[in-house]
This record gives C-alpha cells, structure tokens and sequence, in this order.
C-alpha cells in the first residue's frame, strides 16, 4: 500500500512495504509509513505486535526481508546514524561512567566535537536540573534521573529523526509534562519524531498521527482526529450517586459498562448527544458526564481486543 | 573504524580509571621490582662496609706480619695475647681471635674464636693463612724469595667447551616465561573483554550503541581496546619480571633475540584476536555474567587446551601430536608460543601456522559480527549452540 500522502512536506522516514521474519514467523508484515518533518507518528500496538522489530530496521540494527526503508533526503537513500536519536525501551547507561562524559561519549558516536558536546551536554543538563550530577557515576543517580539523561543522550545531537519508545515511562509527573514539552518543542523545531508508546494519553497529547500494528499488520494508520471520527459513535462517561443499574435498563448506551459510581459506553449509532441527555433516567443523580470521540484507548482496546477474540 | 576507535578510547579510559586494574598494572609491579632490587641491595650494603676485627695471638712469632701484610681491605688484624683476645672477642670488641701456636709450620693447624658461626668469613682467612705458613715453610728449607713466590704460583683453570654450549637457564626461562605471559594476558583479556560484553548487553546500553555504530564497530572496538590493555601488561611486568630476575640471574636481558620476539608477538597477536572474537560471541550470547550454557563455556575452553598439556609438550615440543596442534587455529596461540620458546622451530613452520592462523581469524571476525549483533539484541536467555551457528549462516 501507498503511505499517506497528506503531508505537503518531503517524508523524513519512508517505510515501504516491509516485512521482516524469524524462524518462520512473520514479526512484521509489509508495513509501509513515513514520518514527516515537524509531525509526530505514534506507534502503537500490544506487546509482540512488531514494534520493536520495525524500529530496529529504521536505525539499521537488524535488515528487512523484504521491502525498503528510506531516507530521501540522502542521496542514496541510507539513514546517516549521526541523524537519528533514539530513546530505547529497554533502559540502560553505564552505570560506572560519570554523566558528563557519559554524554560527550554518546555525542561523539553521533560525529559532535567533543567541545561542543560538552557545553550542549551542560546547557540541557541544567536545563533537566540535573547540573550538579553532571561529574557524579550514573550509578548514582535515581532511576527517573538516569532516565533523563538517556533522554538527552538521544537528543543530545539535535537530531532530524527521533524514535522515543516509552519516553515518559517510569518519570514523576513534573517530569512528565517537562519531557512532553520538549518532544513538542523539537517537533515545533522540524525534528520528525516517531513515538511508541502504550500511554495513550500521551500519544492524544503529542501526535498528529497513528499507526496502529497488531500481529505485525497494520490495522491502522491516518490522522488521530479522522481516525477517532471514523471510529463511530461518541463516548460516554457518567459519574452517579443514585442507581447505575437504571442505566441498563433505558438501553441508552452500547457496550455499557458500570464500575462503582462511574459508567462507560457509546452512543447508539444516530443518536443525537441532546437527545441522549433527554433519556437519561430519573434516579441516577448525576455528578459528572462527559460526551466525546472515542478516546484513543478504547479504539485500541477494541480493535486489538476484538482480534484476540 | 573511527567509531571503533572512539569505542577503544572509551574502553580504554574507563579501565585506566579502575583502581584495581592501575594497582595490578602498575603499582603490584614496582613494588614486586622495589623488593627484588632493595632487598639484596641492602644487604649487600652492609657487607661492604663491614671490617672485621680479628686478634691473632701469635705464638709462632712469625705468621702474624705476613698474615696482616695479605689481609688488608676489610679486615682489621691486631696482635694480642691470648686473654686480652678472649676478654674482647666477649667483651663484643673484636669479631673473632686467631690461636697459632707454636708448631704451625709442622702441625698446619690454627684455630679460630667467633662467638657465632659466620661473625668471620673462614673462607678467605683460610687461604691467606695457608699461603703464609707454606711461604714460611719454603723459606725454612732455604728457599730464596723469589723462588718462593714461583713455586706457590697457583694454577688456574680454563674451562674449554667442545660442543656448542647447552642452552642455560636464561635461554630457555625466559621466552617461556614471555610466551606463558602472553598466553595468559591473551586469556585474561579475552575474559575481561567477555565481561565487558555481557555487562554492556545487561545494562540495555547495547541498544543505544547499535543506533549510533554497527555491531561489527562496537565489536571491534572492544577487542582492540582489550588487546591494547593485553599488551601494556604484559610490557610492564615482562619488563619487570626481566628487571627483577636479572639481579639474580646474569645474560636474562640478552635471551631474548628478534627472532623469539617477532613470532612471539605475531602468535599473541593473532591469538588474542581469534581468543577475543571467541569470548565476544560467547559475551553476546549469554545471558548474564553468572550463565552461559556448558556448551558455550566449553567452546571457551577451546584455546587454554594446550596449557594443560604444557608439561607434555615441554618434553618433548617436536612430538608429532605437538606440532598437528600447532596447525589448528584455535590451538595455534598456545602451542606455537611453548614450542618456540623452548626448542627451535623451523622459520617456515612458523609462517604456515601464522597463514592459516590469520585466515582463521578474518573468518571468524566476520562471523563474529553476525553473531554479536543477534546475541547483543536478545535478552532474557542464553543462546543455544544451534541459534548462534543459525546466526552466523544468516
């Protein structure tokens, strides 16, 4: 299939068509994206959905069987390593280095000056807070520290492509909303980034766009706002004191669930949101109620959990 | 191969930095040479400076000027009469008395007073009172003096050698020595390099690296980084083993020759290469330090083989078995190290081995990188022998 041509701009990342198997069984099967200056791709899919599989053909670690992955602005097509930044999943620094050097060793593999790396890696160590850890052993640092300065390592180098996978997980709230600025930050500065992530809050937050994998297929791909559209009914959420079981019985909402004082569903296909709130019963004692698109979650809870059934 | 380069830095850097490897490198050695050299110099110190303070009671009446007029340096000798002699030599005034008596030149006897053995080298005292009385004895049979000193001439011997000279200890110790070192820091190395290969897999740092270089950069960075480390060692305490010894043995410095030396590196060399690749792929297959399966921990075995055989082959290095082991790869290091260090191996024995171990090394160092790059990325489980021979035919 063709990859999404909305995009005005030159595609950073191309994905054509590629497939990748091991021992017999395909972990990624003809998956075809792009990635384009400026957007933010969320990559989504269950565990063992080929995620990692397809990030490591992007950065060149392991090869396809088949189809290509490009990087057009390259003559030849090939991703220059000093052009990519990655955030793994699978955490891990040296823990006997000190950070600083740490840094500037990381820089140098990706062709930075040593010079340079070490002012860059000072000016966004103080910009994490982190300035005065910058001569300490990674050791010695918390993990939700460690895990800021594996963020830097990957953006360190300014990269024109970044693949976060997980960038957020394990870090404070603080932590969160400052990493979160700053992947929107570097996307605002042209970085293409491709984010993995199972929260999909945070996907909500920061992507223009989805692909969805499961069983190494894609089952979806586009816009996030058209996707939730396309995805049908609007969501319902209702916090009650009274009566949830009155619910059930006005049949108001599909696939109704009722945790405790709080209910979740979808509007029946045609139903106005206004004529929904006239056939609300009397008895619920209503506290809160919420009317949107389906948020991402459901739409992944639904699809990959209708396939698994 | 600048990012190998980048990496071999980096290594190298981060082990200068480890207190144990900088003390066992530098630090053990110069205090294992401070020992060896301080030791017998301090003790040799003092025997210079020594006089020894020996009475000699005379009751020949004739040995005593001849005897001081031959002693002279380290020795102090006085005329005394027997109890001034005793009451000193007690007293801790004198170091020992000499008794002559009356009869020396027929009964050739005297006798020495210490209050230890040892107090008074008998060795040189010996000589000199033997030259004295024999010289007395010829002139009391009318012997002139010139005749005397003619007929006491000693005799000196030259040793004549017929056949070449067997090889002496120096010969032999120290290119074994050398060739033991270098098998060992080629082994140690390749371990150290092992655990710094699983270390990098377990900390999950492997995956950032893989962004940035290929597996077959990161691996040979790694390799050259632990052979510089390999080769550091093995100058220093070579050097200082060599230093040391000298002070005891003489001619060390000069057994070694170009021609024990040049092969001696290449084997360690090379070996350390093909030992390196070896521990890598096993490094990259395991899971953690603490596993590996039996087979992989035996294919690491592979290349200490002819260490326990070394008695064997130091026997007889020309065997037949001996010299076949030398022509297989894995073993080639370690055989072809002993048997040119203890007899001689033809030049031509030396240069097929080296060939072949070369050409076993370029292929192994291209499988290696398949390998690694598939052990690095897989987490949770020790590779089998069949998955890391499936990823070296991918």
């Amino acid at each position: 299939m063709r990859v999404a041509e909305n995009m005005g701009e030159k595609a950073i990342l191309q994905v054509e068509e590629v497939t990748k198997r091991y021992n017999g069984t395909v972990a990624v099967d003809r998956v075809s994206f792009a990635v384009h200056p400026g957007e933010i791709l969320g990559y989504l899919g269950p565990n063992g959905a080929g995620k990692t599989t397809t990030i490591r053909m992007i950065l060149g670690i392991i090869e396809p069987d088949q189809g290509r992955i490009l990087f057009p602005e390259n003559p030849d097509g090939e991703l220059r390593k000093e052009q990519v930044g990655y955030l793994p999943e699978e955490r891990g620094l040296y823990g006997d280095a000190r950070v600083l050097d740490l840094l500037v060793y990381l820089a140098g593999l990706k062709g930075m000056a040593s010079g340079e790396a070490r002012r860059e890696a000072l000016s966004w160590l103080s910009r994490f807070d982190l300035g005065e850890w910058a001569h300490k052993k990674v050791e010695q640092l918390s993990k939700g520290m460690q895990q800021k300065v594996q963020f830097l390592a990957a953006i360190i180098h300014r990269p024109q492509f970044l693949v976060l996978d997980e960038p957020v997980a394990g870090l404070d709230p603080v932590n969160q909303d400052l990493v979160q600025s700053l992947i929107r930050e570097l996307a605002q500065g042209g970085t293409a980034v491709l984010l993995s992530s199972h929260q999909m809050n945070l996907v909500e937050e920061l992507c223009d766009r989805i692909f969805l994998i499961h069983r190494g297929k894609q089952v979806l791909y586009g816009k996030l706002a058209e996707i939730q559209a396309g995805f049908g009914e609007d969501f319902v959420t209702i916090r009650f004191r009274g009566n949830g079981e009155l619910l059930k019985k006005t049949g108001a909402l599909v696939g109704l669930r009722i945790e405790g004082d709080r209910a979740e569903g979808r509007l029946p296909p045609g139903t106005e949101p206004e004529a929904f709130l006239r056939s609300l019963p009397e008895g619920l004692g209503i506290r809160e109620i919420s009317i949107r698109k389906p948020p991402l979650h459901e739409i992944f809870v639904a699809i990959v959990g209708e396939s698994e059934q | 191969m600048k990012n190998s380069l980048k990496v071999t830095r980096w290594e190298l850097g981060k082990v200068m930095k480890n207190r144990a490897f900088l003390f066992s490198t530098f630090v053990l050695p110069l205090l294992i040479l401070g020992l060896a050299l301080g030791i017998p110099t301090l003790l040799a110190g003092r025997s210079e400076e020594e006089h020894y303070k020996v009475a000699v009671v005379d009751e020949s009446g004739e040995v005593f000027p001849a005897l001081a007029a031959r002693l002279s340096g380290s020795w102090e000798l006085s005329l005394a009469d027997r109890n001034t002699a005793a009451e000193k030599l007690s007293s801790g005034e004198l170091d020992g008395y000499l008794l002559i008596g009356p009869a020396v030149y027929d009964q050739g006897a005297v006798e020495l007073y210490m209050r230890e053995s040892g107090d008074v080298p008998t060795r040189e005292l010996g000589e000199a009172l033997s030259q004295v009385v024999i010289e007395g004895r010829l002139a009391r049979a009318g012997y002139p003096l010139e005749e005397i000193a003619r007929l006491t001439q000693p005799v000196v011997l030259y040793p004549r050698l017929t056949e070449e000279a067997p090889k002496s200890i120096a010969d032999f110790a120290v290119p074994f020595g050398l060739s033991m070192l270098l098998i060992i820091a080629a082994l140690t190395c390749g371990g150290l390099l092992m655990y710094s290969v699983i270390t990098e897999k377990t900390s999950r740092t492997v995956e950032i690296m893989l962004s940035s270089l290929s597996a077959q950069e990161l691996m040979v960075g790694k390799i050259l980084s632990y052979g510089a480390l390999g080769l550091l060692q093995v100058v220093i305490w070579g050097g200082v083993g060599l230093a040391a010894a000298s002070r005891f043995v003489s001619g060390l410095f000069g057994a070694i020759s170009l021609a024990t030396l040049v092969p001696a590196i290449l084997y360690f060399l090379f070996g350390y290469l093909l030992i390196a690749t070896i521990y890598a792929v096993m490094g990259a297959g395991m899971k953690d330090v603490q596993s590996g399966s039996q087979a992989t921990g035996w294919i690491s075995m592979i290349p200490v083989i002819p260490l326990w055989l070394t008695s064997l082959i130091i026997e007889d290095s020309n065997a037949l078995w001996v010299r076949i082991m030398g022509y297989i790869p894995p073993l080639t290091p370690a055989t072809m190290l002993m048997r040119t260090a203890i007899g001689s191996v033809p030049a031509w024995e030396i240069a097929i081995t080296l060939a072949l171990l070369t050409l076993f090394d370029y292929a192994m160092v291209r499988l290696a990188a398949r390998v690694f790059r598939m052990g690095m990325l897989m987490y949770g489980k020790s590779a089998t022998l069949k998955e890391l021979w499936r990823w070296a035919r991918a």
